[in-house]
Formats: structure tokens, C-alpha cells, sequence
């Protein structure tokens, strides 16, 4: 067996809905080995995501939260469930631990009314001493309702975590996402959000950078230009000139105020360029290698005339280019773990094959990489990837190597899943057997067997007792009641392999 | 499938559909749920339910507070000054010409087994001045007075809960008035668009240039404005603001299908704007609302304080603060009407706070 | 960018004219405008308390002014330029139509042929009566080309009378905006000095505003639901309910020596005695009579800034990017200053060029608490007046501030926005 890259042991993941708690993912456990292309499949709200976001903690807090479980990384313990645990037990308030929120506001807000009536009642010396009396107030309302000795436990708790993690992100688990439209800043350039991969630059480098464009703009501008960006604000000049001095209409002094206005951006613009003198040399190389290296990463996803297209923004790229901007910030630091969430849902099919095959030749770049590609597409998971997770109602419901499962499916839901995707050799008059009925809402997810709503084979136990996930076959794992030679008997009539599912 | 996926992934909340649940939810009208949601925001329920017992009891103002009794035995005959009105002095054996004190009536009656007098919980009138005995001109708040009386001997407190009647049904009349006309002018513009669209935005330009405080100076030096006649200039210049947002709305609404099949029915314009798309716009009018009364309070006393709003004897709250401004020392004449002002904008902006919770509730996620 | 720039002020003429049409018309038509009271200020004077007091407002027009000499009538008219139609007036405002000044009126009794007549300054010019007309001829007998002549009315047979004057283009398109009624200055110098004031308050209102709702409406997106949200908020809600002079009238009460505490001053905009204080003293000074109003002034802004800048951020914080720059491994600072900010900003932007109007415009509430003699009071004080070269004037500078307004707006929209284009 490869090396470990990842584990994860009984990770729960639940989000705050209204007042009701959602379990997105409730208790999940697996493992990425070194080196693998590992497949997540499974319907919309079935947790495969979401299990994947806590994995690099990108879960919203609120209102999510990554409550329970223990992730480790090449044997770092980067999350630990228990320890969150213990500081849950410690009391939330210092005082008053009895009351509800809206007691406690309401409490604060009368001990303030009875202070301030105070304050009319007793003679008031004078401002200073008011001013010092309402900051004691508000002081004494803040340690009195709202000292929380376990938010500041919990907080540097998650400082600790969220620290570690984001040296983590990006250098060791990079991610790409479902939605290349809006996953880049629509308001800066391709180039500095690449390169702000590599390296983030700070406000001041980002200025400097600023500079270096405009002077090399303004060198680069024809006379023509300059000539009508002068014109314009010599009429602009002139304009409000004589409209803040109030329209004098003297020959000279309009002259003067049209000659200004006329200088002036080409003052600015010798301005730049004296600030651009000032930058060092070394800067100016550091920046320069940067810029290459950022050319060579969008060079290697496949953008032609990466040169160009590095000073433009992310609303003059499609869709599927944004999508290799997006790989190409995710192999900046040549991650050990690539995460694709539905890096294809949102593209046409033809671009979704061109990304795959990105992804599979960045996968033969660095050998010991893992990628986890989260889909809802059995034929994405076929083509690619070695190992499958079959997720549904936030739990794992079937672990297996990729020909094993396809072959062999043994969970009545993937069974159900490899059913309802089209097959050529069907007959046309066979239908095909779509799992019937809905996901379940995630708030009120059955007790015993998540799948037990929808499932056809379903025995009695199933809607109490929850079954465990057992490894039937080396390597292949699988949660249900029925006895294996059932679940066997109920596979496909056609028989499945993973070529056929990739037509 | 994908749509689902697409929506629930960007948030990461993941909702999904259960049949039984989207059962219930579609059997409850959009409205009954929006209403159950703004119930939950205590705050802002809290704050509807003081103010509108305020505003009702507000109507009942002369029973509570006045200068006229509720009863008076005299003589073996009852009489109700409240109902009946004017009764003159004279009546009860007064002989100061004039109506009649009740307030001192009742201390004479003290004397008398037999008659009586049961005076409002607060027995001073809101536009009884110094020619009434008894009442003095700037009097200091105190327990006779509680908030003083004001430069012509009325008293402060009276005067300040009836000008909360006035203040707020002139607002919410004035926000009516000119939300139907803000909304209809703008759903033509959003609906009709073109050249329409553009001379029409042309002509709210040219309109909102003309200085209000200008146009209300000449026409109150031609008549003496009074509630409605206000509430007609202010309307004159409040529809505007109500233009913009319908203009966008109805813009976005009328690329919509459900309105390319009602016009492909052969509906016609006004049943399209106001049946089809109007029920659809009206997130912005109703969170607006509050917003817009604010507004209208604010002008109303602004322009009260500057002496151009509801002729003299009204009870308002500009004119007093306008009063006690001119002499640093008459401090109740300001800190209480601006008070009472503070607490119901409040009241209002807590109501407008809940109500936009209520319609238009934002996600907060923190990523760290 | 240039085409765009040429767009905003062709559609600027249209609302220009439509503006100062209207307002002009209505101006003019107006009852009780300032031909009325000056005839009432003359009367009032005339005959002390008589029945001339009685004179209201309306029946001015009509046959108010039969306590004056028809004469005085006249001469008033001509003053306020009543004596032509309303077409011809807004032509001369504008500068399109020739303004008569210094004039005169000569007289010609039944029989006389000619007169002589001071036109001020020395200038002696002959009036001669022909049978074709009028005209002027210099003291040596010359024809006199400077001075033009008209005939008025005369109620008397006998009496003809004749208006000489001197023309020239002088209205709003030349960059005259007229003669203030009641400062008698140049409408421009009267505003030069307010608006300075004006100015003060606006930009420092402005850029305080700025820079304490944007940190702090960051900070309580940050902390949402926090304590501190909480306490923030109840200041905005104070913020929300309480308009700006009103604020500045309890101000004043409380902390302006009247019968509480006494911090700051009354009102005004420096010290009586401020030319004569050190350099020191004099921004002291500055600062402490700023102080009130300048609270007054950026409350209005504040509660509406700080929640949209919350908003903003709140909503910018749950995008799609902000995930990808948490994923690229970026520090939460760097992901809020420079990744979430600038986005939510852009509703502010635009935001900008209305709170220069507002802050120039719309302040004359705080400046009548405060006695500061701004624009806004100016403008007030004119249409109490009835000074209608500056009411205009201050229409003509409303509109050009609503055009610089705008274009700020797109400037720094388009700054921050590279998907705004100047089309």
C-alpha cells in the first residue's frame, strides 16, 4: 500500500440553518494515499463537497462549523475534534450562565437605562467625568453579560488551526472550484492573481508595481495619444476653471488656464516616470521573475500569449479559460494535493474534456501528487480516477477501487447510480431505472440508513439502525444491512464496466 | 440537477428539496411566511407593536389629555365637555366669560357634596395658552407640567403627544400619496422604456433641480398651507425617489417569461404592469416604506422649524424647537419634541430594519 | 472617454435649460416677489402705520402700489426689469438678449425740441425730438453712437418721455450671474466667501465620514453579532433616527452653555476676534467652533455609509473569490483589505457624487442652528428675500455641482471597477 498523504477520521461538519442544525457530513472517514487520483461521487447536498472544504477548513464559520473528527497530514495532527470537544464543555459566560441571548441583551440594555437614570438623578459634575463614566459602562456591561471565557478558548483554538492551515493551503492542498466565472476577483488582473499565488505582494509592492505600469504606458503612448489625452483635460481645466473662478472670460487668463490643463498629464505622466527611476533594480528583477514565472504557469494550462493576457481581467476570459487560470493558481506551489470540486460542471463538454486532460497531464508532472476530484459524473469518475467514495446523506456509503465498483457495486445507491446513466447497448425500449423519489431534505434526514427513503430493497431494520461501513473485499467497503450475496445478486443486468460507462 | 448544484455550492448551505416540505412551503403564501419572519425578529415586532398602540391610543388623545373633563355632575345634571365640545363658563356659575375651567372647577367642587368633576388623566389641552388663568409662559418642567410650557403658556407635554398623531399620519399619508405616484410613473418608465424612459427621466431631473424650500416659501405667501394641502406639495417633490428603484425593477421584471407569456395572451399594458409584474416589485416598495416615513417626519418638523410647515396653533414639534432655540436656556422646549422625534424614528427604523430581514435576509458566512 | 465626457454634457443642457426655464417662470410670477416688497418697504416708510400697513401680499400686482408715484413705479419696474416680457428676461439672464444699463429718462414738454441731460460721470449728451424719433447727439453736435434711446409711455398727452441707456450682453452665458437685490455686490462675491465655509464643512464632513464608517463598517461585518457589532449598531440606529440639525440643536442645549454644560460655543463659523489670534490659536479656534456642526454634519452620512459598507462587505465575504483567495493560502488581512474591500466599495463609489451636492446644498438646516453663514443659509436667506439673481445662481451652481457629482461618481466607479467602461 502507497504512503498516507491524508487521514481522516470521523469528520463532522454541520451548518446553523434558521436555528436548525444541518448535517452536512456526519462522521466520515477516509483516507488519500500519495500519489492517487481519488473520485467523490454522489448527488447534490450528499456532503462530498462540504467533507472536502473541512478537509482545507474553507467551511464558512458561521455558519458552519467543522464540529467533531481528526484530520491528519503526513502524521500532523492538523485538526483535532477532541480538543474542540474539551473547550465546548467549559461554561459559555462567566456570569449568568442561566440566561438566554435575548435575557442577556435585554439585561445589558437595563443595567445602561438604570445607570444613565442614575446619572440624571445625582448631580452631573461635567463632561469629562461623564465621558469616563460611560466608558466604565460600557466596560462593566461587556464584563458583567458578554465575558465568554469559552469564545476566547474556541478562538485561539481556531487562530492556532486557521494559522497552520494557511500556511497549508496553496503550498501543500491547493483547490479548484465549480464556478470559474465567479471564482476569480472580478476587479484585479489575471496577472496579479496568479502571481499573488506565488507570492502575495504587499500594498506597497502592488503601488510600486502600479508605478512601473504607467510609466511604461505613458513611454509606450504615441504623441497622438498624449497629445489628445491633453486636450481633453486642457477643455476639462479650462471648463471648471473658469467655473470655480467665476468666468472672467480674460483672454490671458483663459489661455493660461488651457495651457495648465493641457501640461498637466503630461506633468503627471514625467511624475510617474521619476517614481519609476526610484525603484530599486532588485525590486524591479524579483518582480520580473515573478512575472515569468507566473507567464510559464498559465504558458503550461494552455493559454496562448500568456504575456499579454496577464494584464487583463477576469470578465475578458471564458469560461473555460478562467478555469485554467484557476488550475494554473492551484499548481503555483506544485501542491501535494490538488482538490477539484465539479472543476467541469459549469463548462461546455468540450471544454470539460480538454480540463480533464490538463488535469491528467499535471498529474504525470509530479508523481507522488494525489488529486480528489469531486463529481456528480460517473463518467468523469471512469475515465479518471483509480479509487471511488460513493457520499449520500453526509456519509460514506461505498469505498472501492474504480473497476471494482463499477463491476461490483454492492450499495443498493450505487447500484441506483450506475442504473441511471444512459447506455448505448440498452435496448431503446428498456427505460432507464432512475433511483425514484428525492434527496431528503438535509435537515431531516431518516434515523437508520440515509438511503432507506429511496431505497427498493429496503428490510425492516433499516429505518432505526444505521449500518456500518465493513469491508466486504480487500479494499472495497460498503454500509448496508443486506448480506453481501443479496447485494451481489441485485447488480446490473447488463453488467457494467468502466469502458462502457465512459461512452 | 445542475442548477441545484450550482445554487447550493456557491453558499454552501445546502437545502434540498423534500416533497412533503415543498408541499408545506408553497401551501404558505410568500407574504404569511414573510410575516412569520419578521414576527421572529423580536426587536422590530416589538417595536410595530408599540407603535401602533401608540398611533391608535393617539386617536383617543382627548379622552386622556386635555383641558376639557370627561364628567361633570353640577346641579344634579351630568355633562360631557369632551363630547359636547364648547360649554361656557357661565353654565357651572362661573363668572369669567368664556368656557369653562374645569381644572378650577374641580377645586371649587371640592367644596360643593353633590357636583363633580373627573378631568382626562392629564388635564392640560395642547392649545390652551396663557389667556386660560392659571397657565404661566415658560414654565420649568415639573409635576404640574412635565415637560413645561411653552412660549405662549401651552403645555409642552400635551402638545408633544398630539403632535406625534400629526407627525405620523402626515408621514404615512405622504408616503402613500407619493409611492403611487413614484410607482406608477416608474413602472412606466421601466416598462415602456425608450424615448418614454428618456424624456421622462429628463423631466424628474429638470424636477428634482427645483428647490423644494423655494416653492414651498411661495406657496405658503399665496395661501396658508394646511395638513393636506402639504401633504400635496411634498408629494409634489417625495415621488422621485421611489422612481429609481421601480424603473430598475420593472426594467429586470419585464424580461422575465412569465410577462413574455402574459403579453403573448394579449393582455393588456395596465394589466401587465399592475396584475403580473407589481406583485412581483414589491420588495423595494414595502422595504422602502419605513424609510420613506422617517423621511417624512424629518421634513415635517424641518419644515416646522423653519416656520413654513402647519399653520400656528397645530400642535408640532418644530415650532417648538424653532421656539426654544432662540434662548440657550428654554432646554425642555428642544430635548423633549426632538426627543419624542428621536423615539419614533427609532421605533421606525427598527420596524424598517426587521421588515428588510424579512424580505431580502442576507447569508452571513465568514471564511477564515 | 472623450466621446463619454461629451455625452454627460450634451444631456446636461437639456435639464440646464428645463431647470432655469421653470424655476425662472415660477420666480417671476410669483406673488409677493421683490418689485412687491420694496413698494411695501417704500410705503411702510412713507406713510408711518397708516393704511399702507394693510397692504398684503397679493393684491400687489393688481393695484397695490397706488400709494406710489407712477413714476417711482416705473423706475422700480425697470430696476427689477419688470417692464419686459418673461421670454425677454430670461434671454437677458442668459446672456442672449442685450441688458440695458445706466439709464435715464429725458422728458420733452409739449414744444421742446430738444434737452440736454447728465448721463453720470460728466458725460453730457443732447437729446434731440425729430419728427423720425430720438436722437442723441454729443455737446459738439456729433451723432453719439455709445448711448441708444426709446420712448415710454407717459399717462400725460403732453409729457413724452424717453429712456436713454447703454446695452451689452451680460447674463449667465458670459459669466455674469447678475446683482444681488439685497447685498448690492456682484451675485459671485457674495458667494465667493460662503462657499468657502461651505466647502470646509462639506470636505471635511466628507472625508471624516469616510474615514470612520469605512474601518468601522468593516470591523462590524467582521464581528458580526458580536458585542461590539451590537454597541456599533445601536449608534447607527441613534444615526438613523435623528436627522442631522436636530442632532446639532441638542448638541447646542446640552453642551452649548445654556443650561447644562459649557463646552462649546453658540454657533458661528470663528471668533469675533479671530483675525487678531496667533497661528496656533486661530486653528484651535477653527477646530472648536467646527467641532458641533461637524458632528451635525456627518451623522446624516454615517449611519447610511457604515451599514452600506457592512453590507457590502458581508455580502463580498460569501463570493466565490473570496473562497479562492482563502484557498491560495492568503492571510485573512490581506484577503479583506485588498480582495473584499475593493469590491465593496463600489456601491460607495458611487455614492460619492451625490454627498457633494448633499454636503455643498443640502446643509442649510445645521447651518441655521449653528448661525454659520454658508452656502446653504445664503440660498435660504435669498429665497426668504426674494434675491432672485442669487436664488438663480445658486440653481446654475446646483446643476454644475450635480455634473461634477456625476462624473466623480464614474471616475472613481471606473476607477475601482475595471469592468465599467467610459463609452
Amino acid at each position: 500500500m502507497r504512503d498516507k498523504l491524508f487521514e481522516i477520521k470521523g469528520l463532522k461538519t454541520y451548518f446553523q440553518i434558521g436555528g436548525k442544525t444541518a448535517k452536512a457530513v456526519d462522521g466520515v472517514d477516509f483516507d488519500i494515499y500519495k500519489g492517487e487520483i481519488l473520485g467523490v461521487v454522489g448527488e447534490s447536498g450528499s456532503g462530498k463537497s462540504v467533507s472536502l472544504l473541512s478537509l482545507i477548513q474553507l467551511i464558512p464559520n458561521p455558519p458552519g462549523e467543522v464540529t467533531d473528527g481528526e484530520i491528519i497530514f503526513k502524521g500532523e495532527t492538523i485538526f483535532n475534534g477532541q480538543e474542540l470537544r474539551k473547550i465546548k464543555a467549559i461554561p459559555q459566560y462567566r456570569f449568568f450562565n442561566q440566561m438566554n441571548a435575548s435575557q442577556r441583551t435585554g439585561f445589558a440594555f437595563l443595567f445602561m437605562t438604570v445607570w444613565l437614570i442614575l446619572h440624571l438623578v445625582l448631580p452631573i459634575p461635567g463632561v469629562i467625568p461623564f465621558l469616563g463614566s460611560m466608558i466604565l459602562m460600557v466596560g462593566l456591561v461587556y464584563f458583567l453579560f458578554f465575558n465568554s471565557p469559552r469564545k476566547s478558548h474556541e478562538r485561539s483554538f481556531r487562530e492556532k488551526m486557521y494559522t497552520r492551515m494557511r500556511q497549508i493551503r496553496g503550498s501543500e492542498i491547493a483547490m479548484i472550484f465549480q464556478e470559474p466565472m465567479t471564482s476569480l476577483n472580478p476587479v484585479y488582473t489575471i496577472g496579479m492573481q496568479v502571481i499573488e499565488s506565488l507570492k502575495p505582494k504587499s500594498f506597497g509592492e502592488m503601488t510600486k508595481d502600479r508605478v512601473i505600469d504607467l510609466a511604461a504606458s505613458f513611454r509606450r503612448s504615441t504623441w497622438r495619444n498624449k497629445l489628445k489625452v491633453s486636450g481633453i483635460a486642457a477643455v476639462l481645466f479650462l471648463f471648471f476653471g473658469q467655473l470655480g473662478a467665476g468666468w472672467s472670460f480674460l483672454v490671458s487668463q483663459m489661455v493660461t488656464q488651457f495651457l495648465t490643463g493641457g501640461l498637466l498629464p503630461l506633468i503627471l505622466g514625467l511624475l510617474v516616470v521619476g517614481l519609476d527611476k526610484l525603484i530599486s533594480n532588485d525590486y524591479r528583477n524579483a518582480n520580473q521573475a515573478l512575472r515569468n514565472a507566473g507567464i510559464k504557469l498559465l504558458d503550461q494550462v494552455g493559454i496562448s500569449s500568456p504575456e499579454t493576457r496577464l494584464s487583463d481581467y477576469p470578465h475578458q476570459f471564458s469560461g473555460g479559460m478562467r478555469q485554467r487560470v484557476m488550475i494554473a493558481m492551484a499548481l503555483a506551489k506544485k501542491p501535494s494535493l490538488l482538490i477539484a470540486d465539479e472543476p467541469t460542471t459549469a463548462l461546455d463538454v468540450t471544454i470539460q474534456a480538454q480540463i480533464l486532460e490538463l488535469m491528467k497531464e499535471i498529474k504525470d508532472l509530479r508523481e507522488d501528487a494525489a488529486i480528489v476530484l469531486i463529481t456528480h459524473d460517473l463518467a468523469v469518475i471512469a475515465e479518471t480516477c483509480e479509487r471511488v467514495i460513493v457520499m449520500y446523506g453526509g456519509k460514506i456509503q461505498e469505498v472501492a477501487e474504480v473497476i471494482e465498483l463499477f463491476e461490483n457495486p454492492l450499495h443498493p445507491y450505487t447500484q441506483g447510480l450506475l442504473n441511471s446513466i444512459p447506455r448505448p447497448e440498452l435496448q431503446k425500449k428498456e427505460r432507464l431505472q432512475a433511483i425514484r423519489g428525492m434527496v431528503p431534505n438535509i435537515l431531516n434526514l431518516p434515523v437508520g440508513c440515509k438511503f432507506c427513503t429511496r431505497c427498493d430493497v429496503k428490510l425492516d431494520k433499516c429505518d432505526t439502525v444505521e449500518p456500518d461501513l465493513v469491508e466486504v473485499e480487500p479494499g472495497h467497503f460498503t454500509r448496508c444491512h443486506l448480506p453481501i450475496d443479496a447485494m451481489a445478486e441485485k447488480k446490473l443486468q447488463g453488467g457494467n464496466s468502466p469502458e462502457a460507462v465512459q461512452n | 440537477m445542475s442548477t441545484q448544484e450550482n445554487t447550493s455550492q456557491s453558499t454552501t448551505v445546502i437545502i434540498t428539496a423534500d416533497p412533503k416540505a415543498t408541499q408545506e412551503q408553497i401551501s404558505l403564501s410568500v407574504l404569511k411566511k414573510r410575516w412569520l419572519k419578521f414576527k421572529s425578529i423580536k426587536r422590530g415586532y416589538y417595536s410595530f407593536i408599540i407603535l401602533l398602540t401608540a398611533y391608535i391610543l393617539s386617536f383617543f388623545l382627548p379622552l386622556l389629555i386635555s383641558n376639557r373633563a370627561v364628567v361633570v355632575k353640577y346641579d344634579g345634571q351630568y355633562y360631557f365637555p369632551i363630547v359636547q365640545g364648547y360649554i361656557p363658563g357661565n353654565t357651572f356659575g362661573e363668572d369669567v366669560p368664556g368656557e369653562a375651567n374645569y381644572r378650577e372647577l374641580k377645586e371649587r367642587f371640592k367644596s360643593t357634596p353633590g357636583n363633580w368633576v373627573i378631568m382626562p388623566l392629564y388635564p392640560y389641552g395642547p392649545l390652551e395658552d396663557v389667556t386660560v388663568t392659571g397657565n404661566k409662559m415658560y414654565e420649568q418642567p415639573g409635576a404640574k407640567h412635565w415637560f413645561g410650557t411653552d412660549n405662549t403658556g401651552r403645555d409642552v407635554f400635551a402638545r408633544l403627544l398630539y403632535g406625534f398623531n400629526i407627525s405620523l399620519s402626515f408621514a404615512i399619508l405622504l408616503t402613500i400619496a407619493s409611492y403611487i405616484i413614484g410607482v406608477s410613473i416608474g413602472a412606466m418608465m421601466g416598462y415602456f422604456g425608450g424615448k418614454f424612459d428618456l424624456i421622462s427621466q429628463r423631466f424628474i431631473e429638470i424636477w428634482a433641480t427645483l428647490p423644494f424650500l423655494f416653492v414651498m416659501i411661495i406657496i405658503s405667501s399665496i395661501v396658508r398651507p394646511n395638513f393636506f394641502l402639504l401633504i400635496v406639495i411634498l408629494t409634489l417633490f417625495g415621488w422621485i425617489g421611489m422612481t429609481y428603484y421601480m424603473r430598475a425593477e420593472f426594467y429586470r421584471e419585464k424580461t422575465k417569461d412569465y410577462v413574455a407569456a402574459a403579453i403573448s395572451m394579449g393582455q393588456s399594458h395596465r394589466l401587465i404592469i399592475f396584475n403580473h409584474i407589481l406583485p412581483n416589485s414589491l420588495v423595494p416598495i414595502i422595504t422602502y416604506f419605513p424609510f420613506s416615513v422617517i423621511g417624512g417626519i424629518s421634513s415635517l418638523v424641518g419644515l416646522d422649524f423653519l416656520g413654513f410647515g402647519l399653520p400656528p396653533p397645530t400642535p408640532s414639534w418644530g415650532q417648538m424647537v424653532s421656539v426654544g432655540l432662540q434662548s440657550m436656556v428654554k432646554y425642555w422646549m428642544v430635548l423633549a419634541p426632538l426627543g419624542a422625534m428621536f423615539l419614533t424614528l427609532l421605533l421606525i427604523v427598527f420596524i424598517g430594519e426587521a421588515i428588510r430581514e424579512a424580505f431580502d435576509p442576507r447569508v452571513y458566512s465568514r471564511l477564515r | 472617454m472623450a466621446t463619454y465626457f461629451l455625452r454627460r454634457l450634451l444631456l446636461l443642457i437639456p435639464t440646464f435649460f428645463g431647470a432655469t426655464i421653470l424655476v425662472f417662470i415660477i420666480l417671476q410670477l410669483a406673488p409677493g416677489g421683490p418689485l412687491e416688497q420694496s413698494i411695501r418697504q417704500i410705503q411702510m416708510g412713507g406713510m408711518t402705520g397708516g393704511e399702507g400697513a394693510s397692504a398684503g401680499s397679493s393684491d400687489l400686482t393688481s393695484g397695490g402700489g397706488a400709494g406710489l408715484p407712477e413714476e417711482a413705479m416705473e423706475e422700480l419696474k425697470r430696476f427689477y426689469g419688470f417692464d419686459k416680457p418673461i421670454i425677454q428676461r430670461y434671454l437677458i439672464w442668459l446672456g442672449l438678449w442685450p441688458r440695458e444699463y445706466e439709464t435715464r429718462n429725458v422728458e420733452f414738454t409739449a414744444g421742446q425740441a430738444e434737452t440736454k441731460k447728465n448721463m453720470g460721470r460728466g458725460r453730457w449728451v443732447t437729446v434731440k425730438r425729430t419728427s423720425a424719433g430720438f436722437e442723441i447727439v454729443n455737446e459738439d453736435g456729433t451723432p453719439n453712437a455709445e448711448w441708444l434711446i426709446r420712448p415710454l409711455d407717459s399717462p400725460d398727452e403732453s409729457i413724452e418721455k424717453a429712456l436713454v441707456y447703454k446695452t451689452k450682453f451680460s447674463g449667465i452665458l458670459t459669466g455674469d450671474l447678475g446683482t444681488s437685490y439685497t447685498y448690492m455686490q456682484p451675485v459671485l462675491n457674495v458667494m465667493k466667501p460662503r462657499f468657502k465655509i461651505s466647502i470646509f464643512f462639506g470636505l471635511s464632513g466628507f472625508l471624516i465620514s469616510y474615514m470612520v464608517c469605512i474601518p468601522l463598517g468593516i470591523a462590524k461585518a467582521l464581528r458580526h453579532g458580536s458585542p461590539f457589532d451590537l454597541f456599533s449598531s445601536v449608534v447607527v440606529f441613534i444615526a438613523y433616527s435623528i436627522p442631522g440639525w436636530a442632532l446639532g440643536a441638542v448638541l447646542l442645549i446640552l453642551l452649548g452653555g445654556g443650561s447644562f454644560w459649557d463646552v462649546f460655543p453658540l454657533g458661528g463659523f470663528r471668533s469675533d476676534n479671530w483675525e487678531y489670534l496667533s497661528l496656533w490659536a486661530k486653528i484651535i479656534d477653527q477646530l472648536y467652533h467646527a467641532v458641533l456642526p461637524m458632528i451635525a454634519w456627518t451623522i446624516g452620512s454615517f449611519a447610511t455609509l457604515t451599514v452600506l459598507m457592512k453590507n457590502s462587505i458581508i455580502e463580498n465575504m460569501s463570493q466565490d473569490y473570496i473562497r479562492t483567495a482563502f484557498a491560495k493560502g492568503l492571510s485573512e488581512k490581506r484577503v479583506i483589505w485588498i480582495h473584499a474591500l475593493r469590491n465593496s466599495v463600489i456601491p460607495i463609489a458611487s455614492y460619492i457624487g451625490n454627498v457633494i451636492g448633499v454636503l455643498l446644498a443640502g446643509s442649510y438646516m445645521i447651518e441655521l442652528v449653528f448661525n454659520i453663514d454658508g452656502f446653504g443659509k445664503l440660498g435660504y436667506q435669498a429665497i426668504l428675500d426674494r434675491d432672485y439673481p442669487i436664488v438663480m445662481g445658486f440653481l446654475v451652481i446646483a446643476v454644475l455641482l450635480r455634473l461634477i457629482g456625476n462624473i466623480l461618481s464614474d471616475f472613481a466607479l471606473a476607477t475601482v471597477d475595471p469592468r465599467i467602461r467610459f463609452k
